[in-house]
């Protein structure tokens, strides 16, 4: 006996969207400006994603021609970077975003 | 839904629903093309109109698909367009859904009715109302936005979900606002002009605030409950943003005889819950960049309100008429979860 007819899905479609990945870079050749994007609440009760920004800052300049970096906070971690933060970045061969755990 | 459509019994339909990762462990109806369907046709609308992308899967919250986890849930027709309401509420940015549904905070979105629709859809308002109160519509409603988030928005426990303790109102966490509140529905309070309304906020369970040592004196009863809206750790202490704290008819009623409509009472709270800076930041810790500029966030004894305005202080009534009591919901600080208020149609 079927007690149970046809269903509706509850899960619905996956709506795709049109945002497409940024334009790949084909090679690290410098001059590079580099971003860095800070994602944590507060460096002194944490493990310091800025101090860890600095490290990698470091690391680039030593090993690719990077001559300049943009570093920035997002002000409130939980939302998306807005589009003055995304702005500040547009010169940047890449940008590094995290928090550190 | 293709397999699904094998269940050839009420049982072989609660197992799939389990194995297929349908349900949170709680038994669920099936949403059976029926039952959907009466549901869409008591709204009105087109099974097809699209709410928008359930974060963080992106599932498309049609009104079928809505009608589906409302269908599990047990949904009736009457029920569903507060349902459809709080959905398209919980989608406007300020609420920040895909954040309050990953965040490894307990906040999860409260469902608050008031209005009309309260009494004539026999919500309940009195005893038990955070856990249902043994009302069809409270537990109903909630569940379905449980649902919903679970399926079409893929919020399962792990990935993406990081909430480190979990909330029990994530398996329904719909109240209803008392029609004896002796102050306008809250939905009016916050400039929605209509009969009945929604308003979702993502918060924290209910902390009892019992009125132990407190006089009748309204200052002292409020300062009961600012105090526990300003513990150290909780998120708007630190960071502001909103908070909800709910007042049994009786005690509303009290503080209304003593003159306090619901501004006073968010404008007394916002003025006594507060924290010394010295005694929230260690030795060391810099103050927050979130504090507006009117904190004066080098002064140890500055004291910081748990919101930065008033009418972020969302002041409900609802509860038993036993005992006057309290309690405070607190919100998420200041990542989002921001409350939302949404009319209803008349003849929801």
């Amino acid at each position: 006996m079927k007690l149970v007819g046809e269903l509706v899905d509850p899960r619905g479609q996956v709506v795709v969207s049109d945002a497409s990945l940024a334009p790949r870079r084909g090679h690290t050749q410098g001059p590079l400006t580099i971003g860095f994007l800070v994602n944590e609440y507060n460096p002194s009760s944490g493990p310091d994603f800025t101090r860890y920004t600095e490290v990698l800052e470091q690391e680039f300049r030593h090993r690719l021609d990077v001559t300049a970096v943009v570093r920035q906070h997002k002000p409130v971690l939980s939302r998306p970077a807005g589009d003055d933060i995304l702005a500040s970045f547009r010169a940047c061969a890449g940008v590094v975003n995290g928090l550190a755990k | 839904m293709g397999a699904f459509t094998e269940a050839g019994s009420l049982e072989e339909w609660v197992e799939l629903a389990h194995t297929e990762g349908l349900t949170d462990g709680l038994p669920v109806y099936p949403p059976t093309r029926g039952a959907v369907d009466a549901l869409v046709e008591a709204s009105g609308r087109d099974p097809g109109q699209l709410l928008g992308a359930i974060p963080p899967r992106g599932g498309a919250a049609t009104v079928e698909v809505v009608g589906a986890n409302a269908a599990m849930a047990g949904c009736k027709p009457e029920h569903f367009e507060m349902v459809l309401t709080a959905v398209e509420a919980m989608l406007e940015d300020r609420f920040n859904l895909r954040g309050v549904v990953t965040t490894t905070h307990p906040c999860w979105p409260l469902v608050i009715v008031s209005g009309s629709v309260v009494e004539r859809l026999d919500m309940a308002h009195t005893e038990s109302v955070f856990s249902g109160g043994g009302a069809h519509a409270n537990a109903a409603i909630g569940r379905a936005i449980k649902l919903l988030l679970w399926n079409a928005g893929g919020a399962t426990p792990g990935e993406p979900v990081k909430e480190v303790f979990g909330h029990p109102g994530r398996y329904a966490f719909c109240v209803a606002e008392s029609p004896a509140s002796p102050w306008p529905p809250l939905h009016q309070a916050r400039d929605v002009d209509a009969d009945s309304g929604i308003t979702v906020f993502a918060c924290e369970s209910p902390t009892s605030v019992a009125m132990w040592g407190a006089d009748d004196t309204p200052v002292n009863r409020l300062a009961q409950l600012a105090d526990a809206m300003a513990i150290k750790g909780c998120n708007n202490t630190h960071t502001m943003g909103e908070t909800l704290v709910v007042l049994t008819p009786n005690e509303a009623r009290h503080l209304a005889e003593n003159g306090y409509d619901r501004a006073a009472v968010q404008q007394q709270l916002w003025q006594q819950a507060r924290r010394r800076i010295g005694d929230l930041l260690s030795p060391g810790v810099p103050p927050y960049a979130w504090w507006p500029d009117w904190v004066d966030a080098g002064n140890p004894d500055e004291l910081v309100p748990v919101t930065e305005r008033p009418e972020d202080i969302h002041v409900m009534v609802t509860g038993a008429e036993s005992i006057p009591w309290m309690a405070v919901c607190a919100g998420w600080g200041n990542l989002g979860g921001y409350a939302v208020s949404r009319a209803l149609p008349d003849e929801s």
